[in-house]
C-alpha cells in the first residue's frame, strides 16, 4: 500500500462548488424532448372498495394525453416487483389500502394541466372499516389481505441461553411498554423519475432519484420484461435519500412502462404532499420489553416482544423489523434473551428502511430498559452501563445473534471518556443550582454499536484516459455523501495521483455492469475497498507497459507513489502520463482495472452520546445546552465527511426525538402532510455538537473502514428521553413514547409524570 | 401542488386596483404571496383571478404624523423590523417581527397581507389589537376606516368586503412601554401562543395604563378591556402579574390541535403573560427613573 497522503485528510468536497453555484442536475432539472408529465390520483381513504372510476372528463381536458386505471390493462394490475410475500398492484384495483395509494395515472403536457385533470377524475369509493394500529390488527377480525391468512407478515425470533426462563435468576425485573412514533424521511429532493425509450435500439434510459441504479435496473427490467442490458439507469444528482429512495414504488413502474409503451419521454417528480403520502415511512413500533438484572445492575436476561405497524404492504419494512432484533443487545453483554418481532399490516403507507433502519429501535429499547433498571435499583444510570458494556477482553464478542460478533474497540473506556468530558459531578451541582432558578437541567446518556455492511459486494471500474487521468465508475450511488471526494482520496493514494487527476462517476449502470448501491452505511466499506483493489489491478495492468518503456522485465517493475521503476533504481521512472502516451502511440486500448469487493463480515463502529437539556418549567421550552459524542469511525478517509455524517445523523435523530411524528386519525387519515405540521429540525434547532474520535480499525476489511452514516441517529430518541426524565427526577417522570413533544411532555407532567 | 388556472392582473395604481376589484369576479389580492401562494398551490384557494398589487408604490411607505405612523399596506415585514420610525415609535413591532417566519418570508410578506390573512396566531394582528391600530380600507365606491378590534372576525376572516383593499394602517405612537413574547415549537414557526403587553406606571409604581393581548388562544386575537380597566391603579408587583396572568388564563378558551392541547395553551398563555408583564414593568420602571415616558 502506498504512503497515505490523501486518506485521513479533511479535503473539502469536490462536489460542493457546482452544487452551491446551482449547477446541480436533479431529475426535476432534466427536460426530455416533448416529455409528458405523470400525475397520480391517490386514494383519499385508508381502506375502501373502488366502486367506479370515471375519467371521461379528465380525458377530455385539452393537454391530457392519457388517463389510466387498473381496469384498462393487465399491466397496471401486475404486482410491484421486488416486494414479497404480497405486493400492491401498480394502480389500485378494486380496493385501496392506504391514503396516498395511486389509483389513476394521468399523462399530460405539464403538471398544471395534469393536476386539473386529476381534479376531474371521479372515483366512487365505498369506505371500509380500517385497521390503524397493531392492537387492532392483531385481533384478526379484519384481515387486510385475506390470502395471507393473517395481518402478521413476518415473525423474527431469537433465543439465547435460557431465554425467558432466565428472568427467574434476576433480582429485579423491569417491564415496560415502549413506543416509537412514525417518521418520514423527507429528503430535500422528493422522489422523481424520468424515462425515454429509443425504439431503434430497444433501449430505455431512465433518470432516477435512486440510491441504487442497479437494483432499479433489475426491477424495471423485470417489470417490463426487458433484458437488463436494454435498461440504462442513471442517478443524476440526488438530493438526499436516507433509505426511502431505495425501494420499489408504483411511480417507477408507471413512468418506465409509459415511456416504452407510448414511445414518448415521461417524467414524474413527486411534490412534497406526495413525499408525505406515498413515500415509505419508518420507526413505528411497540415493544413489550422486560429486563432482568442482578442487584449490582448486571444484566441477566432481556425479553422483548414487539410489533411493527408496517402499513398496508411489506414495503421494505420486514428488513427493519428484523434488523431491530439484531440491535436490541446494543453494546451490552446479555447472556439470556428471548426476542420476538412481528411485522404487522395496517391501513397506512408502508414502512421501509429510513436512516438507522432498526438500529435506533433496538437501542431505544435496551437503553430505556437500562435507565429504568438503574432507577429501580437506585443505581446511577452511567454506572449500570459501565457494568454491562462489552469489555475489551470479551472481544471478539459473540452477541448470540447469528453472524454478529463485535470485533474491535474498547467500549468501557470510551464510555468513561464521555463521562469525563461531561464532568458528571460538576453537572449534578449545576443541575441543583439551576433548579433553584426554575430551570430544569437533565442529562441523558446512551451508547451504541453501529452494525454496517456484512453482505453483498460493490465494485469499482477504472479507466486510464488519454491525458493520464483516471475515471472511476462504481455502483455506489451518491445522494450527498461526498463519494466523489472520498473515493477519489482512496484512489489518489493507491495510484499516486492528485485529486484533480481523478473523476468519480457514480450512478450509471452503463459505467459498471454490477452494483448494489448506497444505503446501510456500506459505501466506504464496500466501494472504498473495491476502489483500492481496482487501483492495484490497474497498476498490474500498467506494469508490462512500464517494463517496455524502461526496457526491463515486468517482474522487476515496482510501483510507488505514482512512479514505475526498476527495482532498486527509483531515479529513472515513468508515470501515468508517460504510459498513456505509450499506449496511444501503440494504438492500444486504454488500460482498465475492475474489481469487486465482497464480504459477509459486518463492521462494528461504536460510541456514546451525552446530552444536557434545559427545560423551562413554565413553557416546557427545551433547549439543548450541550451535545457530546465519543465515536469510533474506523479508518477515516475524510474527517469532514465522517463528522458531517455523524452530525447530520444526530440532528436528524433529534427531529424524531423532539418534533417529528406522522400522526393519523382513527380512520387512518394522515394529519401531518406538510412542513407546517411535520416539524423537521432546522438550523436554529441544531445544537453545537462536540465530536471526540476514538477510531479503531475494523479488523474485517483491508482498509479497516466502518460505517458512519447511521451512528448519529442511533441513540437520539433514547438519549433525549433519558435527559428529559432526568430533568424531572423529582417527580420520577417516565417517558415511554418518542418523540417527546412539548404537548406530550405537558400531558405527562400534568398527570404526575407516570403515564404509561 | 400547482394552482388551477386563474386570470392575472397587475394594476399600476391604487385606483386601477380598486376598479379591477369592482369589475373582476372572484378575485384575490396578491401581496407578498407568503400565505396566498401556498394556498393556491395546495388548491385550498381557487380564485378566478389574482390581482397583484406589488406595483402600487403608493402603498410602500411609512410616514410619520404627530401622533401616529401611517404604514402602507405593502410595507414588508423586514422593513417593519428595520425602520427607524417603527423602532422609535412602535418598538414592539420591530421586536415581534423577529419571530415572523424566516428572512425570505419577511422579505416578501407585507403588513397588509398579514392583517388581511388574519391568522389567529400571527404576530401583527395581535399587535394591531393591542395597539388599537386602524385599517384604512378603500373600494371603487369609497373609503372607510376599520378599528383593528372590529376587523378580525374569525379564523382567517375579516370585515373586509370582496371589493375592498387595505391601503394603509394607522399605527398610534406608543404611549406606554410594550413588550412581546411567544412560544413557537421551532424558530420561525407560527406561535402556539403569543402575548403582548403595554403598560405605564405612575410615580407611585401604580398602573396608569395597561393593555393585554394574546394570540393563538382563539379565532381572533384576544383582548379584554374590562380586565385592563380593573387593574388600573393597582400597585405593580410580581404577585400582581401572577394574579393577572392567572385570571386571564382562566378566562380564555384556547383551541386544541396537533401541537398543543387546550390545557397546554392555557399554561403557555399564563406563563407568557406573566413573563411579559414582568418585563414590561421592568422597562416601565426604567423609563420612570430616566424621567418621562418612552419617546
Ligand atoms: C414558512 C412560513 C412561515 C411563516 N411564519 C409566520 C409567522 O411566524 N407569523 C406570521 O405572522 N406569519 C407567518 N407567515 C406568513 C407571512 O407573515 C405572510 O407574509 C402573511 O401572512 C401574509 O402576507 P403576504 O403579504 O404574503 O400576503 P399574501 O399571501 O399575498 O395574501 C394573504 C391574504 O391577504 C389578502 N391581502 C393581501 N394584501 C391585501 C391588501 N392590501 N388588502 C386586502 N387584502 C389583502 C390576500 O388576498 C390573501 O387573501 C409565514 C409564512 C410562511 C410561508
Amino acid at each position: 500500500m502506498a504512503a497515505s497522503s490523501w486518506i485521513g485528510r479533511p479535503v473539502p468536497r469536490i462536489e460542493d462548488r457546482p452544487l452551491i453555484q446551482g449547477l446541480g442536475r436533479y431529475v426535476s432539472d432534466i427536460q426530455l424532448p416533448n416529455q409528458w408529465t405523470l400525475v397520480l390520483v391517490r386514494s383519499p381513504h385508508a381502506h375502501a372498495r373502488i366502486r367506479a372510476v370515471d375519467v371521461t372528463e379528465a380525458q377530455r381536458l385539452p393537454g391530457v394525453f392519457y388517463v389510466a386505471t387498473a381496469t384498462d390493462d393487465e399491466v397496471f394490475r401486475r404486482p410491484l416487483p421486488g416486494m414479497s410475500p404480497i405486493a400492491p398492484p401498480v394502480l389500485a384495483y378494486e380496493r385501496v389500502y392506504y391514503v396516498g395509494q395511486p389509483v389513476v395515472a394521468i399523462l399530460a403536457e405539464n403538471r398544471y394541466v395534469a393536476e386539473d385533470a386529476a381534479d376531474l377524475v371521479k372515483v366512487q369509493y365505498e369506505p371500509l372499516p380500517s385497521v390503524t394500529n397493531v392492537e387492532h390488527a392483531l385481533k384478526g377480525d379484519l384481515l387486510l389481505h385475506p390470502e395471507l391468512g393473517s395481518n402478521i407478515v413476518d415473525h423474527v425470533s431469537y433465543r439465547r441461553g435460557a431465554g425467558h426462563e432466565a428472568l427467574n435468576q434476576a433480582d429485579v425485573v423491569v417491564q415496560v411498554t415502549l413506543r416509537m412514533g412514525r417518521v418520514s424521511a423527507q429528503p430535500m429532493e422528493p422522489r422523481g423519475i424520468a424515462a425515454i425509450y429509443h425504439p431503434a435500439d430497444d433501449l430505455l434510459t431512465v433518470y432516477h432519484a435512486t440510491q441504487s441504479v442497479h437494483r432499479a435496473q433489475e426491477r424495471i427490467a423485470e417489470f417490463l420484461g426487458m433484458p437488463t442490458s436494454q435498461v440504462r439507469v442513471i442517478a443524476p444528482d440526488v438530493g438526499g435519500g436516507f433509505g426511502v429512495k431505495n425501494g420499489t414504488y408504483p411511480e417507477e413502474a408507471l413512468v418506465t412502462y409509459f415511456a416504452r409503451h407510448w414511445g414518448h419521454p415521461v417524467k414524474w417528480t413527486g411534490d412534497r404532499f406526495e413525499e408525505f403520502l406515498g413515500t415509505y415511512q419508518e420507526r413505528e413500533q411497540t415493544h413489550h420489553a422486560t429486563l432482568g438484572v442482578k442487584k449490582d445492575g448486571t444484566i441477566v436476561a432481556l425479553v422483548d416482544t414487539y410489533y411493527q405497524d408496517n402499513g398496508a404492504f411489506p414495503g421494505g419494512g420486514i428488513m427493519v423489523s428484523r434488523n431491530t432484533a439484531r440491535n436490541l443487545m446494543g453494546p451490552y453483554r446479555i447472556p439470556h434473551f428471548a426476542i420476538d418481532g412481528y411485522t404487522v399490516l395496517t391501513n397506512k403507507v408502508p414502512q421501509a428502511p429510513y436512516r438507522g433502519a432498526g438500529r435506533p429501535q433496538g437501542h431505544y429499547v435496551i437503553e430505556r430498559l437500562l435507565d429504568r433498571a438503574a432507577d429501580t435499583l437506585g443505581l446511577d444510570r452511567a454506572e449500570i452501563r459501565l457494568r454491562n458494556l462489552v469489555r475489551p477482553e470479551d472481544l471478539p464478542y459473540d452477541t448470540g445473534i447469528p453472524d454478529l460478533v463485535y470485533d474491535s474497540g474498547n467500549y468501557p473506556e470510551v464510555f468513561r471518556d464521555l463521562l469525563d468530558l461531561v464532568d458528571l459531578p460538576a453537572f449534578r451541582r449545576e443541575q441543583a443550582e439551576a433548579r433553584q432558578r426554575g430551570v430544569r437541567l437533565g442529562l441523558g446518556l446512551a451508547a451504541y454499536v453501529e452494525i454496517s455492511a456484512g453482505f453483498g459486494f460493490e465494485g469499482a471500474r477504472l479507466v486510464l484516459s488519454d491525458n493520464g487521468t483516471v475515471t472511476l465508475y462504481t455502483g455506489a450511488t451518491n445522494q450527498g455523501q461526498g463519494h466523489r471526494t472520498s473515493l477519489a482520496q482512496i484512489l489518489a493514494d493507491t495510484l499516486g495521483l492528485g485529486l484533480e487527476d481523478i473523476t468519480v462517476v457514480e450512478g450509471d449502470t452503463a459505467g459498471i455492469p454490477r452494483g448494489i448501491g448506497t444505503f446501510g452505511s456500506r459505501t466506504m466499506i464496500m466501494a472504498g475497498n473495491a476502489t483500492h483493489m481496482a487501483g492495484e489491478r490497474l497498476i498490474e495492468a500498467a506494469k508490462p507497459w512500464a517494463a517496455e518503456l524502461l526496457e526491463a522485465h515486468r517482474d522487476d517493475i515496482v510501483f510507488d507513489a505514482g512512479h514505475f521503476f526498476v527495482k532498486g533504481v527509483p531515479s529513472r521512472s515513468v508515470n501515468w502520463r508517460d504510459l498513456t502516451e505509450r499506449l496511444k502511440a501503440a494504438g492500444s486500448a486504454p488500460l482498465t482495472g475492475e474489481e469487486y469487493f465482497s464480504s459477509n463480515v459486518a463492521t462494528y463502529g461504536f460510541g456514546a452520546h451525552a446530552v444536557i437539556v434545559e427545560i423551562d418549567e413554565a413553557t416546557l421550552q427545551l433547549r439543548i445546552q450541550r451535545y457530546l459524542i465519543v465515536h469510533d469511525s474506523g479508518t477515516v478517509v475524510n474527517p469532514l465527511l465522517t463528522n458531517g455524517q455523524v452530525i447530520g445523523g444526530t440532528i436528524q435523530g433529534l427531529g424524531s426525538a423532539l418534533w417529528e411524528e406522522m400522526q393519523f386519525n382513527e380512520d387512518g387519515q394522515p394529519l401531518t402532510t406538510s412542513f407546517l405540521d411535520y416539524l423537521l429540525p432546522a438550523a436554529v434547532e441544531s445544537p453545537e455538537i462536540e465530536i471526540h474520535h476514538r477510531d479503531y480499525r475494523a479488523p474485517g476489511n483491508p482498509f479497516g473502514f466502518k460505517g458512519v452514516g447511521e451512528a448519529g441517529i442511533i441513540p437520539s430518541q433514547a438519549v433525549i428521553l433519558a435527559a428529559v426524565e432526568d430533568a424531572y427526577r423529582d417527580i420520577q417522570l417516565r417517558l415511554d413514547y418518542a418523540p417527546v413533544t412539548p404537548k406530550r411532555l405537558f400531558a405527562t407532567v400534568a398527570e404526575g409524570g407516570n403515564r404509561a | 401542488m400547482k394552482p388551477p388556472a386563474f386570470a392575472y392582473y397587475r394594476p399600476e395604481t391604487v385606483q386601477e386596483a380598486l376598479q379591477l376589484l369592482q369589475k373582476v369576479n372572484d378575485a384575490k389580492i396578491l401581496a407578498g404571496g407568503q400565505s396566498l401562494i401556498p394556498m393556491l398551490n395546495m388548491r385550498l384557494a381557487r380564485p378566478a383571478a389574482v390581482i397583484d398589487i406589488n406595483r402600487l408604490r403608493e402603498l410602500t411607505e411609512i410616514q410619520e404624523y404627530p401622533d401616529h405612523l401611517l404604514v402602507g399596506a405593502l410595507v414588508r415585514h423586514y422593513q417593519l423590523m428595520e425602520s427607524p420610525l417603527v423602532r422609535r415609535f412602535a418598538p414592539v413591532v420591530a421586536e415581534a417581527e423577529r419571530h415572523i417566519g424566516h428572512a425570505a418570508i419577511r422579505t416578501r410578506g407585507t403588513i397588509g397581507g398579514s392583517l388581511s390573512h388574519a391568522d389567529p396566531a400571527a404576530e401583527l394582528p395581535l399587535l394591531a389589537t393591542l395597539g388599537d391600530w386602524e385599517l384604512h380600507v378603500a373600494s371603487a365606491t369609497g373609503a372607510r376606516v376599520i378599528p383593528a378590534r372590529e376587523f378580525f372576525l374569525g379564523y382567517l376572516m375579516t370585515a373586509l368586503g370582496a371589493d375592498e383593499l387595505v391601503t394603509h394602517i394607522r399605527v398610534p405612537k406608543a404611549t406606554g412601554v410594550s413588550r412581546f413574547s411567544e412560544f413557537a415549537l421551532r424558530a420561525g414557526d407560527f406561535a402556539l401562543v403569543s402575548a403582548a403587553v403595554s403598560l405605564n406606571l405612575d410615580a407611585h409604581q401604580k398602573i396608569d395604563h395597561l393593555r393585554l393581548a394574546l394570540g393563538g388562544v382563539g379565532e381572533t386575537p384576544w383582548r379584554e378591556p374590562a380586565i385592563e380597566a380593573h387593574y388600573r391603579g393597582s400597585e405593580a408587583s410580581p404577585n400582581l402579574w401572577t394574579v393577572i396572568a392567572t385570571e386571564v388564563a382562566d378566562l380564555i378558551d384556547p383551541p386544541e390541535d396537533l401541537h398543543a392541547s387546550a390545557a397546554y395553551r392555557r399554561q403557555l398563555a399564563r406563563a407568557l403573560l406573566e413573563k411579559t408583564l414582568a418585563e414590561t414593568a421592568a422597562d416601565a420602571r426604567q423609563t420612570l427613573t430616566k424621567g418621562g415616558p418612552a419617546s
